[in-house]
């Protein structure tokens, strides 16, 4: 599967992809979990869970939906990490 | 009831000048409960379908909530109500800052002005006393020096609401706009023209008398509860503004491109929130009481841009940006800065300048229409030269001032085609075709098209509020449960909107519970959930009852054929239509309405508004 960056997290980051290979399909939250570990700056000094994070922090969009934590991701997905979506 | 109100209302009378007090029952209160609520119901009292909104006898009516002045938390916000000059029906806009609490310091929970004076004239609430003083020396002045002046007349500790030119010159896309340059504005269905008619420059309030609190101690404990989560959740709001969310928007097909045109837009980051703090934030704005701090300090020191003041918000953005294919940051904050100090509403304006936009680009108007002007998508220049003529109400800015729909209808042919507004209001920032209910919303709201009288995207995209059905965000493409839904969603804004709290708390885990248990802590009113949304669900119905008045029916209930016909070709939304007519179809029974957008008397006796039939 492929995670996309948008601008303001690969500047951050350092990359504006990252693939991976999913044997099974996995809930967000998990994925979630492992994106943190793999780049902690994604928590942008936040303490908590990656639950408590989830769209107050950053959001992912998937295939032009907003994905929710508990929905399925599967080895054929592109999700892209947004900054989150509120206010206007 | 035991606080929260002074039960005093200002009544004043610009054409001869009296002032005196009203004392409404507590009954009154408790059904309408402050802000929206009590202004809709003196409106629909103090006129009707025939009043002229530019006349004397349309009243401005300001109005603050039970919160006003106390701690509970972004409750420093107000309404302003009358019949709009734009939409020719119900009219409203609410603003942040600190007018608000500061009305209520003076003793009073509103102010009413009628009549009209012969001279600019500004009224000064301040030490028990209300002066109507000459303002010869502040008309023509913009919002901003309006501010500073009376600051070196009355000292810093005066609040100013104002107009700016364009509201002098009843320009209908006029906004109020309140608290100098941190530019609070009370922008839709043109307001500020209303002021403007009476000639009425400014409300200067200047008040330290303590709102009563019933029990303060309860009050304390239950904010403390809830404002760390709140404070939390709405980081990002902290962080980047409104504008957080710009580029997420453009993804799912949701921000305008193009009047509304456009699908997807690949310089969307250019102008995003984020852009915004790495280059020209200055400072973060907290209104009265708010733990968000969604607003913005900016200043661009050099180049044609060169401002100081409240930066852009997601709507500016939106509209000076998008809906015009303007990536030039540094040029939507000096647009936005334009529209604050001339007084207009943001959102009609950058609407007004895209449809504009659209008919040059059609040939429909060309360079004899627009004085030489390039105008063209994506052109920075021709869009601030834009808000200039409409904030001076000059060339081609002086027909657009009327709003698009108006402009469509005077400019004639294929025109009206490409005016993208809902009863005369032009659309906010948000596109029904990737919110199926935005579409049922935009077509209901009372005061034309607008976002925040449902707010129902707000529940598709992360909050939820389960004790209303909503347990968990809902999927935003569905075509059935809109009807309950948005009603659901359109009481509740009206109580949040008669409360004066900020809409933004919903995204920081608000719930219908805090509400009530704040209420009760402030006035001691025990009221259950039914109450609550009663009351909500009577606003509501009020305001449609006014419109109705107005000649309003389902014929008005609508979107532009542009939105519900021509789909989004990429991206987030795309291929996606609104079903409006089978979620009217579902709508009107859940409202208690008949089947032309009429409240039924079973309804209005219900609510309580049968006094009217």
């Amino acid at each position: 599967m492929v995670v996309l960056f948008s601008r303001i997290y690969s500047e951050r980051l350092g990359c504006d992809r990252y693939e991976m290979e999913l044997k099974e399909p996995v809930k967000l939250i998990k994925l979630l979990e492992h994106l943190e570990e793999v780049f902690p700056d994604l928590k942008n000094q936040s303490k908590g869970e990656v639950a408590d994070r989830y769209a107050s922090h950053y959001l992912c969009i998937g295939n032009g939906r907003i994905l929710r934590p508990g929905d399925t991701i599967t080895n054929r997905d592109t999700i892209e990490i947004v900054p989150p979506i509120m206010g206007g | 009831m035991k606080g929260g109100y002074w039960r005093k209302i200002l009544r004043i009378n610009l054409s001869d000048g009296r002032v005196w007090e009203q004392t409404p029952d507590e009954d009154l209160y408790r059904k309408y409960i402050g802000g929206s609520g009590i202004g809709a119901r003196f409106l629909y009292d103090l006129t009707d379908g025939n009043t002229d909104p530019l006349g004397p006898e349309n009243p401005l009516i300001f109005m603050t909530g039970p919160f006003a002045g106390t701690p509970v938390p972004t409750s420093g916000r107000h309404q302003v109500i009358a019949k709009s000059p734009l939409t020719g029906i119900y009219g409203e806009g609410d603003a942040g800052g600190t007018w608000g609490p500061g009305l209520k310091r003076c003793g009073y929970d509103g102010i009413i002005i009628e009549g009209t004076s012969d001279k600019p004239v500004y009224v000064l609430v301040s030490e028990g006393r209300v002066r109507i003083l000459d303002a010869g020396d502040l008309w023509g002045r913009d919002t901003y020096e309006t501010d500073q002046k009376l600051k070196e007349i009355h000292g810093e500790n005066i609040v100013v609401s104002s107009i700016g030119p364009s509201g002098e010159k009843l320009i209908k896309l006029s906004a109020i706009m309140h608290d100098g340059s941190d530019a609070r504005a009370v922008g839709r269905t043109g307001l500020g023209a209303v002021m403007g008619s009476k000639k009425l420059k400014a409300v200067v309030v200047s008040g330290n008398k303590k709102v009563p609190v019933a029990d303060p101690e309860g009050l304390r404990n239950s904010i403390k509860e809830l404002v760390p989560t709140m404070v939390q959740k709405t980081l990002g709001m902290k962080q980047h503004g409104t504008a957080v969310g710009t580029v997420a928007t453009e993804r799912i097909g949701d921000f305008p491109l193009k009047n509304w045109a456009g699908s997807v837009w690949d310089k969307v980051e250019n102008i995003s929130g984020q852009r915004m703090t790495e280059t020209i934030l200055t400072g973060r704005y907290f209104c009265g009481s708010c733990v968000i701090g969604c607003g913005r300090e900016v200043e661009i020191k050099e180049g044609p841009y060169r401002m100081k003041g409240a930066g852009p918000e997601y709507e500016a953005l939106g509209m000076l940006g998008g809906m015009c294919l303007v990536d030039n940051l540094e040029a939507i904050a000096y647009g936005g800065e334009l529209c604050n100090r001339y007084g207009l509403d943001v959102i009609s304006t950058g609407g007004a300048i895209a449809f504009a936009m659209e008919l040059y680009e059609q040939g429909i108007i060309d360079k004899k229409d627009t004085g030489g002007l390039d105008l063209e998508w994506g052109s920075a220049e021709a869009m601030i030269e834009m808000v200039h003529q409409i904030g001076k109400g000059e060339g081609l800015g002086r027909l657009l001032g009327h709003g698009v729909r108006e402009a469509a209808r005077r400019i004639g042919g294929r025109a009206p085609a490409f005016a993208i507004h809902t009863k005369g209001l032009e659309f906010p920032a948000h596109d029904p075709r990737a919110f199926n209910s935005i579409a049922l919303g935009y077509a209901t709201s009372n005061r034309g098209a607008c976002h925040l009288q449902a707010a129902s995207h707000m529940f598709e995209k992360t909050a939820v509020m389960p004790e209303l059905g909503i347990p968990e965000p809902k999927e935003r493409f569905r075509t059935d449960d809109q009807g309950e839904f948005v009603k659901v969603c359109q009481d509740l804004m009206c109580i949040l909107d008669s409360l004066k709290v900020c809409k933004f708390t919903l995204y920081g885990g608000l719930r219908t519970t805090h509400v009530r248990e704040w209420l009760k802590c402030v006035t001691g009113w025990d009221m259950d959930l039914e109450e609550l949304m009663a009351a909500g669900e009577r606003i509501f119905n009020l305001k449609r009852m006014y419109n109705v008045k107005c000649g309003i029916s389902r014929k008005d209930d609508t979107v532009p054929e542009r939105i519900l016909k021509q789909p989004r070709t990429e991206g987030g939304a795309k291929d996606n239509l609104p079903p409006l007519e089978s979620m009217l179809e579902e709508y009107y029974p859940a409202r208690g309405w008949d089947s032309d957008g009429v409240p039924l008397r079973e309804t209005i006796e219900k609510l309580g508004l049968e006094w009217d039939l």
